[in-house]
């Protein structure tokens, strides 16, 4: 980003708060809003909604002309954001049919490209270790409500 | 004497076998991760607030708040040891506390910070326990604007502590508010912003946002930052303050509780002003005001008592009038609703040995603290070194298994993954996500006042003015917005940031 006249970071965020108010207001609107003396399910959300975009217009109009403080770009890396949030996807969907343990090693297996320093030896010792961890900690110990075997295997 | 018989019931309750085990494994389980670079109180209260939801109500807040305690006394320990603090109420102790530790005196700087805080606790939990019951009573006779009224106070009270554009910060508490409204309509009944998925009906699942935005969201800005590298950890020496020491440790730990015992009532932040001013007012006191970021001991007295006084007070807003006055809080307020108790004035009569029972085991929490984790200190050190790559496997893990196990719901897994992005997009537009969260628990509750106001009066905007209490109330917050606003206290403001960083 480049240190202009303009704060572009708070004219994405003013923008996007537009947005999000607007679809709110919107969207309350297909509930009752009703008059003050008998507000519906709507009225709330309806006001709050355009709240939030007269806020989200006074925050691009204010970043406009002032300058971002910050000289530092956006710095966004695609392979540390994947490296986290797919884990938790991919977590969420092997859990069901594939239990607790397997789901657990192959989120840290997948997690571990997040960062630079993890080996792919790291990255199998850390998995089994956390693997082991869960299966003890939570079903073992804690003995939370939990598929932790493969469905196949089970209900053989 | 009511307060005595207040406090025993108190103390019979969380002197229980069962809860005094919960209090004791909160305060390990906190310690134990609080000191885990880069994960302050709120994370881990995040992470753990799963394993509290098994237990009865009662027994999970003295847990969590155990959990509280622990995280907060970890991020003083890695203020100290390793110059990370966990936590903005700890960034004042880094300044003197890790020269402390640099100057062979770790030990002793842990001790301080252990007593000090030990002090204000009890201090904060006599004064909690003392004004408890008048102020519930009075908040009992609040209507429906009174109440609108105090929590527009609130909301933008924790304004005043999120760091850059005030206008951001109020944007993002509107957001929050609107966020808690998903979900069924209490009077009406009918299903708002639900996209028509039955896992919404409830509303947002609140530890999905909160592991999400503090959890997930962090660790990505983590890792792009190569992590929180703690490169020299100082051994820890002789724990025992000498006889000098303790004379000049001591009045800083009395004026630092007067001060957090003071400031804590401020809605927002309470214990960051209070250590802030702590520190300020030690620099201004002493003799010597030359050794300060030398390694003054007053320097670390001050601040930590004032902050551990503050954050024990900052419990009465929440627990008297059910309106949490900072993001821990927040979370102590949704994890009671989770157990389906309502947080407000008329806890203390319904659920008096929970009511009491927390503020007993508060003290019994400080307790633990200084007699279980100043003489465990070696082990948390062996914990600070164990590498980021380590760590965030299992944090992302452990989040994954704790959300799902809230309502054995796979599509909580999801939403926790959604409130990753989003929590990664308000890191990098520069969002505070602490307003929204507060904002969030408030949500129902301010809709439901504000429409109850609203059919007293007939729909006459003017109840807001006319109820004496509630124009106070309203003017208060116009008057917080208009100071907020001013240039001058923008620099200060900008200033005490900036000495953070």
């Amino acid at each position: 980003m480049k240190g202009g006249r303009r704060n572009l970071r708070d004219q994405i965020a003013g923008v996007l708060f537009i947005a999000v108010g607007a679809a709110i207001a919107w969207k309350a609107q297909s509930y009752r809003v009703g008059p003050p003396s008998d507000s519906g399910p709507g009225f709330f959300p309806y006001y709050l909604g355009l709240l939030l975009a007269g806020l989200g217009v006074a925050i691009t109009a204010v970043a406009s002309f002032t300058q971002d403080p910050e000289a530092e770009r956006f710095g966004f890396r695609p392979r540390t954001f994947l490296g986290v949030l797919l884990p938790v996807v991919v977590f969420g969907a092997m859990l069901m049919p594939m239990g607790l343990v397997a789901s657990a090693f192959v989120a840290v297996l997948l997690s571990s490209f997040a960062s630079r320093e993890v080996t792919w030896r790291g990255a199998l010792v850390n998995s089994v270790t956390l693997s082991v961890i869960v299966l003890l900690g939570f079903a073992l110990i804690l003995k939370i409500q939990i598929p932790v075997w493969p469905q196949f295997l089970v209900q053989r | 004497m009511d307060l005595l018989s207040n406090l025993s019931l108190g103390f019979a309750t969380a002197l229980s076998l069962q809860n005094l085990l919960y209090a004791f494994t909160g305060c390990l389980l906190g310690t134990l991760i609080g000191v885990l670079p880069g994960l302050g109180p709120v994370a881990t209260m995040s992470m753990l607030l799963p394993a509290t939801f098994a237990l009865p109500p009662t027994s999970a807040l003295i847990m969590l708040a155990g959990i509280y305690y622990g995280a907060q006394y970890g991020g003083s320990t890695t203020a100290i040891l390793v110059k990370l603090p966990g936590e903005s109420s700890s960034v004042v102790t880094v300044l003197d506390g890790h020269e402390m530790a640099r100057r062979g005196r770790a030990g002793i700087a842990l001790t301080t910070a252990a007593v000090g805080s030990f002090f204000a606790g009890t201090v904060g939990t006599l004064v909690i326990a003392a004004f408890a019951v008048p102020l519930a009573s009075v908040a009992l006779k609040f209507g429906p604007p009174e109440y609108f009224s105090l929590m527009v106070v609130g909301l933008i009270g924790s304004v005043v502590l999120a760091s850059g554009s005030v206008l951001k910060a109020i944007a993002m508490v509107v957001l929050g508010l609107a966020l808690g409204l998903v979900g069924t309509d209490t009077q009406s009944g009918v299903e708002r912003f639900t996209f028509e998925a039955d896992e919404l009906v409830d509303g947002l699942n609140f530890v999905a946002i909160t592991m999400g935005v503090f959890g997930l969201a962090e660790i990505i800005a983590n890792l792009e930052k190569q992590g929180p590298v703690a490169s020299e950890v100082t051994r820890v020496s002789t724990l025992f303050p000498t006889r000098q020491d303790w004379r000049r440790m001591c009045p800083a730990i009395l004026r630092g509780t007067g001060i957090g015992s003071t400031l804590g009532i401020f809605p927002g932040g309470g214990p960051v002003i209070s250590s802030l001013t702590s520190y300020l007012v030690e620099r201004r006191v002493s003799k010597n005001p030359g050794e300060f970021g030398k390694g003054a001991i007053e320097g670390v007295a001050g601040p930590e008592s004032a902050n551990n006084a503050a954050a024990q007070i900052s419990f009465i807003p929440m627990l008297t009038l059910g309106i949490p006055s900072n993001i821990v809080m927040a979370m102590m307020a949704g994890a009671m609703m989770m157990h389906s108790i309502q947080p407000s004035p008329q806890v203390m009569t319904r659920n008096p040995d929970l009511f009491w029972g927390l503020i007993a085991s508060m003290w019994i929490g400080n307790v633990m603290l200084l007699v279980l984790n100043l003489p465990l200190v070696g082990i948390w050190v062996k914990f600070l070194t164990i590498p980021y790559r380590f760590l965030y496997p299992a944090i992302i893990v452990f989040c994954c298994v704790g959300v799902f196990s809230v309502n054995n719901m796979v599509f909580d897994i999801y939403q926790a993954a959604f409130w990753g992005v989003v929590g990664y997009a308000f890191l990098k537009l520069r969002l505070e996500p602490a307003p929204m969260l507060l904002g969030l628990v408030l949500g129902p509750m301010m809709e439901e006042n504000f429409r109850r106001a609203l059919v007293l009066s007939r729909g006459d905007f003017h109840i807001f003015v006319s109820t004496p209490l509630a124009c106070v109330f309203l003017g208060l917050a116009v008057l917080l917005l208009i100071v907020l606003a001013s240039p001058a206290l923008r620099k200060k403001r900008e200033k005490a940031f900036h000495e953070e960083d």
